[in-house]
């Protein structure tokens, strides 16, 4: 059976940092709002609220996966929640930058933050996958063991 | 031998976490950090003959000038009170979504100290109001 440590830890790090990045955004949305609020610019200070809402709840949501990892022992449902909550979060990203999204519409700067939670996020659903394949190995070769 | 390769993970990890609340902080901080002025003195020369050659009476074109003038400058508080000045009047206005966005990105990336990106969103806004 391979032993699947360094993944768990290494995911629950990742998704921690994610997390960490999620919040710094939030944070910066949150001072945005208030500058514009100062400003009188209504409609976005809206939009600026979503945002704010949308990445402490994906802070969050990161932080309970890493939680949920840790956890884990041999089941694969947190790696499949990881690895599902995180391609989502990139799928959104991707739309947010080229069709657009409700709400928010099209967004046309890439910050560093941005890429440095896709780079994680891609490396949590790589991670994740390999969890899931050494679990379900270890399934079969404890059946025809 | 896991172990170790285990605690050298997590402190890699562990240095990427405090490099990155580090840098929010200092970021949110450094408005008028000498590099950045620096960078805005480079794009400076590059960059003088197409932002400021176009001249127009429309109010929310000149405060855009006047914040890639500003940016140019070094001077981004400035910039950035002329772009926010440019995405009060362009707030509501159908028909110029797409130049209220790009002005919203300049100042994304002016925060983000990208001031290259920056002007060029700046200009595109012009372009999609003129």
């Amino acid at each position: 059976m391979k032993n699947n440590k360094p993944i768990v830890y290494s995911l629950a790090a990742i998704l921690v940092i994610i997390g960490i990045v999620y919040f710094l955004v939030a944070n910066s949305e949150y001072q945005d709002s208030k500058e514009l609020s100062d400003m009188g610019i209504k409609g976005e200070v809206a939009e600026k609220h979503f945002e704010t809402s949308f990445f402490i709840s994906s802070g969050l949501v990161n932080l309970i996966l890493a939680g949920l990892v840790m956890k884990s022992g041999r089941s694969i449902v947190p790696y499949l929640a990881t690895a599902g909550i995180s391609a989502g979060l990139m799928a959104i990203y991707v739309a947010s930058r080229t069709v657009g999204v409700p709400v928010v519409g099209v967004e046309y700067y890439i910050g560093r933050l941005d890429v440095i939670s896709k780079i994680l996020q891609a490396v949590a659903v790589v991670l994740s996958g390999i969890a899931i394949y050494n679990i379900r190995n270890s399934w079969v070769v404890k059946k025809f063991a | 031998m896991k172990n170790k390769s285990i605690q050298s993970l997590m402190l890699g990890l562990a240095t990427i976490s405090i490099i990155l609340i580090s840098n929010g902080v200092v970021s949110y901080a450094q408005t008028n950090s000498t590099m950045e002025s620096a960078m805005s003195n480079s794009t400076n020369s590059t960059m003088t003959n197409n932002a400021t050659s176009t001249s127009s009476d429309n109010p929310i074109v000149k405060s855009i000038d006047d914040a890639i003038k500003a940016i140019q400058n070094g001077d981004k508080d400035s910039g950035k009170k002329s772009l926010l000045k440019a995405e009060e009047a362009l707030e509501g206005k159908s028909g110029l979504g797409d130049a209220e966005k790009r002005v919203e990105a300049a100042l994304a990336a002016l925060k983000d100290g990208d001031t290259n990106a920056a002007i060029s969103h700046a200009e595109e806004a012009k372009n999609n109001i003129s």
